[in-house]
């Protein structure tokens, strides 16, 4: 199945949202001290930047509305969704490395992906897991970087 | 300047620099090699490996890992038709139908002996050139180098692609990312949401990785779908077919005149190392005596983009080591690795870390020397290593960027960092977001941000210094007349692209 997108108006309307939900953050998130006596105070300048994301990204809405000034492209979900859930195995390395430590995690990764791809040959599932063994010495063993171990530790 | 030079040297000289000016090499031809991979990914997934390294090993290392992989990206448009890195694509043009015809071989030695020329041309004009433009720039005050930092960021119009409004943006939300953790001038803390981690700053190292790795490595996910795995078939390299004198001296003034030509493209911030190879392939071919054989297979069809795209390499770092301007991915991935060693690029650089910048200068040189033995050696090897399949390398690139993110502060929440904003970057760029002015935007913001305060602490609240300074003044114009020139060029194509839809 193939979604059909509007590059310039979907993508104006994403950052404008982005600019105005920060915009709308800053007076809880930035708090702007009255003792000092600045020219120009901490939220100055973010709000400045999302303005300049606002307008930008108003300018590019219009020009797609009206001036149908935009490129259609065409998403196919399949393949997006292939991508999508290959991040979510990603994020699963990740919270696994917290629980049962980055080798365990990252074998288990390693062999899923494989899986995921669907590979049929057997020396790559070797190649994979030898290398994952290497780098995790390589790091912990020869560049001294702890690694989370065992239960995250 | 030639004791300096000399005392570069001889920091050279040690087993250890040896080791890792020859790994990086070949780490970069790998990279290059591997259509899909590039220098600039190679910098990223190879930083976390020099926290251990001095100053000027780390940035030799990954400097060599961004030569190598510039010859590297000519051996995959040679052997298989498909261009290892996006510069290499007009090394494709003559390359692929050479090795075609049989001469894979001779193209290929081509392709290495224009590289290493480029390569040294570049690195000796980054010797001669940069520490003189960093004697201008010592006397820097605060409206310079705000300046300074918003000529960096109309570099932005330069890496925009298509449309500048996106590059605008992109850029913007690199400077909004910036600005969360602690304000460097008031204390006050921004965007922190109450979190420990977030009053530190998102570091520039876990959001780099992240905006360019994952985009990288979900693509390959979604085309080893879309193609089902299939992968391309390379040419047999034969052992014999090495060039003749009368084909060296064919080739030798297109290398020459391209070596030129890329260092100059590589001096402007932003231009890009595929402009500079496209432009030397248009000159030779213009100036040729048999321009008809190109695209057919001409050896300085070869020679050209070879040696522009190597000449770019080092000159490139002109802009960042004097100025702070990254004006390259690769020189933007480079700003990491400085950083992690305490460094800020800039003008009070070559003053703080003389020694240090010498040693890098004279490593780039050197590098090309061991970049022309390895390529003449491994010639063969490389075409086996540019078929690794997709499946290897697509856990073996998260698993070493995860472990990379980890690494910056040994703490989970660099690899969130790294996860969050790879999908952010992966999602943006399907709207044709351009990733390279996030990470410009990213380093120069606070740079502009914190001199414009100052700046304007310094006049009272008036934003007339900014103007009263002749060097200020031309860096804003220069920045101004790059963003409208951009913006006009922009229009006008369109305003022609809708011409040519009308008349259809």
């Amino acid at each position: 199945m193939k979604l059909r997108i509007r590059k310039n108006l979907v993508g104006g309307l994403m950052m404008a949202a982005v600019a105005a939900v920060v915009l709308a953050l800053i007076p809880q998130q930035i708090q702007v001290s009255t003792l000092l006596a600045e020219e120009v105070d901490a939220a100055f300048m973010p709000r400045a930047i999302c303005i300049i994301i606002l307008i930008l990204s108003l300018w590019q809405v219009v020009e797609s509305l009206i001036k149908k000034k935009d490129e259609i492209i065409e998403i196919d979900l399949g393949s997006e969704a292939w991508a999508i859930g290959y991040f979510a195995m990603l994020v699963l390395l990740v919270v696994l490395t917290g629980v049962i430590g980055m080798l365990p995690a990252s074998l288990l990764f390693g062999i899923g992906t494989m899986l995921y791809l669907n590979c049929k040959k057997w020396q790559y599932y070797v190649v994979i897991v030898v290398s994952f063994v290497l780098l995790y010495f390589a790091f912990t063993q020869l560049l001294k970087i702890p690694l989370p171990g065992f239960g995250g530790a | 300047m030639l004791e300096n030079i000399a005392a570069g040297f001889m920091n050279l000289l040690s087993w250890e620099m040896f080791l890792y000016i020859n790994l990086g090499v070949l780490i970069g031809i790998i990279f290059g090699a591997i259509p899909g991979l590039s220098g600039n990914l190679g910098i990223i997934i190879f930083l976390p490996f020099t926290f251990t390294m001095d100053a000027a090993t780390a940035i030799i290392f990954l400097m060599c890992i961004y030569c190598g992989s510039e010859y590297g990206g000519s051996v995959a448009s040679i052997l298989l038709g498909t261009p290892g890195t996006n510069e290499a694509a007009a090394t494709l043009i003559d390359g692929y139908p050479l090795a075609q015809q049989g001469h894979a071989r001779k193209a290929l030695m081509t392709a290495l002996i224009a590289s290493f020329t480029g390569g040294v041309i570049s690195a000796l004009s980054l010797l001669l050139f940069a520490p003189t433009l960093a004697k201008v720039t010592i006397s820097f005050g605060p409206p310079e180098y705000f300046a300074l930092a918003v000529f960096g960021l109309s570099i932005i119009a330069g890496v925009s692609g298509k449309s500048l409004k996106k590059g605008l943006i992109s850029g913007c939300l690199g400077m909004l990312l910036a600005m969360v953790g602690m304000d460097s001038i008031s204390g006050t803390t921004r965007f922190a949401f109450g979190s420990v981690n977030l009053m530190r700053g998102l570091n520039l190292m876990a959001l780099i990785t992240g905006v360019f790795a994952v985009p990288n490595i979900l693509n390959k996910v979604r085309s080893w779908k879309s193609h089902r795995g299939a992968e391309a078939e390379a040419i047999v390299v034969e052992d014999k077919g090495f060039l003749s004198r009368k084909e060296l001296k064919t080739i030798a003034p297109t290398i020459g005149r391209s070596s030129l030509i890329g260092v100059l493209i590589g001096a402007i911030p932003g231009t890009g190392t595929a402009v500079a190879a496209f432009m030397s392939y248009n000159v030779a071919k213009r100036l040729s005596k048999h321009p008809e054989k190109f695209g057919n297979g001409a050896l300085e069809g070869v020679a050209a983009p070879e040696s522009a795209n190597n000449a770019v390499t080092a000159a490139a770092l002109i802009p960042l080591l004097t100025l702070g301007i990254p004006g390259s991915p690769a020189a933007a991935a480079l700003i990491g690795a400085f950083v992690l060693q305490g460094m800020q690029p800039g003008p009070t650089l070559f003053r703080t870390q003389g020694v240090i910048m010498y040693t890098i200068m004279v490593g780039i040189l050197v590098c090309n020397f061991f970049m022309l033995l390895q390529g003449s050696m491994l010639s063969k090897v490389l075409a086996k290593v540019a078929k690794v399949s997709n499946a290897l390398l697509i856990p073996l690139l998260a698993l070493v960027c995860l472990m990379g993110s980890f690494s910056i502060y040994n703490s989970m929440f660099e690899m969130g960092v790294f996860l969050v904003f790879g999908f952010v970057g992966y999602l943006i760029s399907k709207f044709d977001f351009p990733l390279v002015p996030i990470v410009l935007g990213f380093v120069l913001g606070p740079i502009a941000e914190f001199n414009f305060r100052r700046g304007l602490a310094m006049s009272g609240g008036s934003l007339t210094i900014f103007l009263q300074r002749p060097i200020s003044v031309i860096f804003l114009l220069i920045a101004l007349a790059i963003i409208v020139f951009t913006a006009y060029s922009q229009a006008k194509a369109g305003q022609s692209v809708d011409k040519e839809e009308e008349t259809v």
